[in-house]
């Protein structure tokens, strides 16, 4: 009898043997590394302008072709992702960062006493207030003053909003695990509070904060496109998918199906890795069935 | 043969996994005749469990099965499923391990009922199906089955869904009645009405049963014929008798050895591995000092511990009181082992867990070595807490997955501050003590069996050299054989490094072997306390009386002279009329 696979080889097999992982992987990989090499070898900058040929289909200079103010809307879709993908897969880090702090500490509190009660309410009541504040208007509010500071401020402006959800199913998930015996135990010996978080509770819901974070970065891509569409996001001197999908002409198709080919090709695989990460860890999905 | 219920014949099943297939069961052959009542015996993975959902045809569907199972005659496996649902709950019904998650909690018990009985008997009206669920209800022990019968599985406790589960198991008169574990999750006196019931009722019907279980006590008393399984083959199969007195093969032998006998007072006598371990430490404790003479390690002064009921989610208003604890008051000297022994909902967990709060009580003292835990500052509890340890009883819930043995094990050691090069040792030293190899600390918690993770668990409670360590119901999630094994190790640890322990336990057969003195708990009063020979030969109080003449025996002689004298005909008499 072969030995049992140990966790991480039954993972990564159980993952691979999806095929939405494999295509998800492969074009996301492919558009990182389009992202990173494309502005560098690509002849035109995002905001060079070529007026004599704005508003021009594809041709083999200007890949993409011209949107009315003579912009090159393959060097803008490019410098986009780049910005949509560093925004994106921060906002996801962030936000799980800032949830993994509010549910643990509420979730382990919650049961010590008192004031671990009171504690719990007010966080509870915290991440509730953040649900039913009207979250695009307050975006909309305050991304412009930060973004003359720097357009990262749209990283912490976007996980402001968006950790509550995962915060209060972490705060479930901690509850349930802060019962457990070996979680008693170090109780028991004397483990520092801050300490037991970190050794025993962190590692066992590490699996859904995974895949909590790569579909997260999605959902944040699609948030920061959708506010710099509308006006209020990434602005000059930087350009985000968004911004790109917002030179958009109704009737010259080629100024915004690429753009949005390319970040629905973005969303799309990052929700397939995601999916198949979600079938790979859960002992009960499909995948684990022969 | 005209009279045979049910033949199995060559029959195999296996699962595909990762790695490979796993067999569940292999080549596997018995018949059961009309009114013969079969056991089928053995541990956890030995694929029990598996061949009865094959003979009901419930198998998952990735399952591969061989073989062949005729009931009455027509081969279940050649049988659709529209088929087979004419034969569930009419010819063979089935009763479950689980009553709280057998019965659907959205719908009346009495209805749960009425509806098996009018699945197979379209005819009947709803009003007369209701009627019979009552009788049934009635037929069962179920006290005002008529207002019972309204009420859902949540209104119920333990043992009374498992009534509704042989009620609703016996609705049709099925030719075969098979029962999956029926007792295990029921406390030991509902066990013993249960089974007799089960039996009663299989009577009655003059059924074929078929029971599962691990616990060779209940079969002694139930069985005709005993089926012993080990590793998904068959061991052995024989008469009752013929089983529990000349066993022929190895591992049947070790089965019975394995299991404590609370009939027998010398440990000697008994073949048990745990009671002959025992013996030993008998008389090593013979040479210590008289129990007065040693110190105090714990003592435990009119405890109390009760929960307030609220109600109403803005504004809280006490409407009751829960009294989990009720005022115990109990020592335990060096070197000694007391046992907590009582029913679920008994408070005997509230009280370990007060002790290993180690803070001040809600009423009464606690005194650890002497020392008041109400007295304690910050850095003497921290002290403390290297010198009462715990040891849980789910060992697998106790270890976390995500880390090594050695980690584990160097855990509470950190917490004390030891150096490196010492946890080092000391780990080493640990896993040899509790049988273990040092080979093994790099291992993770899921590559041990369930036995040898309750080793780590006591390995871990032994790390900063306990004065007391508080044991958790630390067998009863652990195969016979192998809780001999742990038991054994427990009471040489005893005699070796002069621990003493506080043995929390539902189980009084276990308790015989390894305490020196009992504390019976009912509904959070101790209400006897006492040395372990004095309270099994002489128990004063009614409630310990009943707890000892509820443990099965397994020994069919006497199982059987034990269960004529509390069975309860009258609940069956009527029975059959009503139809």
């Amino acid at each position: 009898m072969p030995a049992p696979l140990g966790r991480t080889a039954l993972i990564r097999r159980r993952f691979f043997r999806s095929s939405g992982a494999w295509i998800g992987l492969t074009t996301f990989v492919l558009l990182i590394l389009v992202a990173i090499f494309a502005p560098m070898i690509y002849q035109y900058g995002p905001f060079e302008r070529d007026l004599a040929n704005s508003l021009t289909g594809p041709t083999q200079y200007h890949w993409f072709g011209v949107n009315e103010n003579g912009l090159d809307i393959f060097a803008r879709t490019m410098q986009g992702l780049r910005i949509s993908l560093v925004i994106g897969i921060g906002t996801a880090i962030l936000t799980s960062l800032l949830a993994v702090l509010v549910g643990t500490v509420a979730g382990y509190v919650s049961s010590k006493g008192k004031w671990g009660a009171i504690a719990d309410g007010f966080l509870v009541n915290l991440t509730n207030l953040f649900l039913v504040v009207p979250a695009l208007l307050l975006m909309m509010l305050f991304s412009p003053a930060l973004q003359q500071a720097s357009w990262l401020w749209m990283i912490p402006l976007l996980s402001l909003f968006a950790w509550m959800l995962t915060a209060r199913v972490l705060r479930a998930m901690t509850q349930q695990l802060v019962r457990t015996e070996y979680v008693e135990a170090a109780k028991f010996m004397g483990v520092n509070p801050v300490v037991n978080i970190l050794r025993h509770i962190i590692p066992n819901i590490a699996s859904w904060i995974i895949i909590d974070t790569t579909l997260g970065v999605s959902a944040a891509i699609l948030g920061e496109t959708g506010l710099s569409f509308i006006g209020f996001g990434i602005q000059y001197p930087q350009v985000s998918l968004g911004t790109v999908l917002q030179d958009y002409n109704i009737s010259a198709p080629y100024t915004w199906i690429p753009p949005a080919m390319v970040l629905a090709a973005l969303v799309i695989s990052i929700n397939m890795m995601g999916e198949a990460l979600r079938d790979a860890l859960d002992p009960t999905s499909d995948s684990s069935r022969l | 043969m005209t009279d045979t219920v049910l033949t199995v014949n060559d029959l195999s099943v296996s699962f595909p996994s990762e790695t490979n297939t796993v067999h569940a069961v292999q080549n596997l052959s018995y018949e059961v005749r009309k009114g013969e009542a079969l056991a089928i015996v053995g541990e956890s993975g030995s694929g029990k469990s598996v061949s009865s959902l094959a003979v009901m045809g419930l198998l998952p569907v990735n399952a591969s099965v061989s073989g062949r199972i005729d009931l009455l005659g027509r081969n279940m496996f050649e049988l659709n499923d529209r088929q087979l649902s004419t034969l569930r709950g009419n010819t063979v019904s089935m009763v479950f391990q689980d009553p709280l998650s057998a019965l659907t909690p959205v719908y009346e018990v009495g209805r749960q009922i009425s509806e098996v009985v009018r699945i197979h008997h379209p005819e009947v009206s709803q009003a007369k199906a209701d009627a019979r669920s009552v009788e049934l209800l009635d037929s069962v022990g179920i006290p005002d089955p008529s207002r019972r019968a309204k009420q859902y599985p949540h209104e119920y406790s333990g043992g009374m869904r498992q009534r509704a589960m042989i009620a609703m198991a016996i609705a049709n008169e099925p030719e075969l009645i098979i029962a999956d574990e029926p007792t295990t999750a029921l406390d030991v006196t509902i066990q013993a009405q249960v089974m007799d019931l089960l039996k009663s009722a299989q009577e009655m019907l003059g059924a074929a049963t078929v029971l599962i279980t691990h616990d060779m006590g209940v079969v002694a008393g139930f069985a005709d014929r005993v089926l012993v399984m080990k590793e998904s083959r068959m061991v052995e199969e024989g008469d009752v008798e013929e089983i529990f007195y000349r066993p022929r093969e190895k591992y049947t032998r070790d089965l019975l050895a394995a299991v404590p006998r609370i009939d027998l007072d010398d440990p000697s006598e008994s073949k048990s591995i745990a009671g002959s371990a025992m013996a030993k430490v008998a008389e090593v404790s013979e040479t210590l000092l008289p129990r007065e003479k040693r110190p105090v390690v714990l003592e435990v002064t009119d405890l109390e511990r009760i929960f307030p009921i609220t109600k109403g989610a803005l504004i809280r208003k006490k409407i009751g009181e829960q009294r989990a604890v009720d005022g115990i008051s109990f020592d335990i000297r060096e070197g000694e082992c007391l046992a907590l022994v009582g029913e679920s909902g008994s408070g005997k967990t509230t009280t370990l867990l007060e002790i290993m709060q180690l803070r001040k009580p809600q009423k009464g003292t606690i005194r650890i070595n002497g020392k008041d835990t109400s007295s304690l500052t910050r850095a003497d509890r921290a002290t403390m807490r290297s010198d009462v340890t715990v040891v849980f009883q789910d060992p697998m819930a106790a270890l976390d997955p995500r880390m090594p043995i050695s980690d584990i094990l160097k855990e509470p050691m950190q917490v004390q501050g030891y150096s490196k090069e010492r946890m080092n040792e000391r780990v080493d030293w640990l896993l040899t003590t509790v049988g273990l190899t040092p080979e093994h600390a790099s291992r993770y918690p899921a590559q041990f069996s369930g036995g040898q993770r309750q080793r780590v668990g006591v390995a871990r409670a032994l790390a900063c050299e306990p004065k007391l360590i508080v044991l958790d119901e630390p067998t009863s999630a652990l195969d016979v054989t192998v809780q001999a094994g742990v038991l054994k190790m427990l009471a040489d640890l005893r005699s070796r490094l002069g621990v003493s322990f506080l043995f929390v336990s539902h189980d009084l057969s276990v308790v015989r072997h390894i305490s020196d003195r009992i504390a019976v708990m009912k509904s959070g009063k101790l209400v006897e306390i006492g040395d372990t020979a004095n309270v099994f030969d002489d128990p004063r109080h009614a409630y310990s009386r009943e707890l000892l003449a509820a443990v099965p025996i397994p020994d069919p002689a006497k199982a059987r002279a034990h269960r004529s004298t509390t069975i309860d005909a009258e609940a069956f008499s009527g029975f059959g009329e009503s139809r």
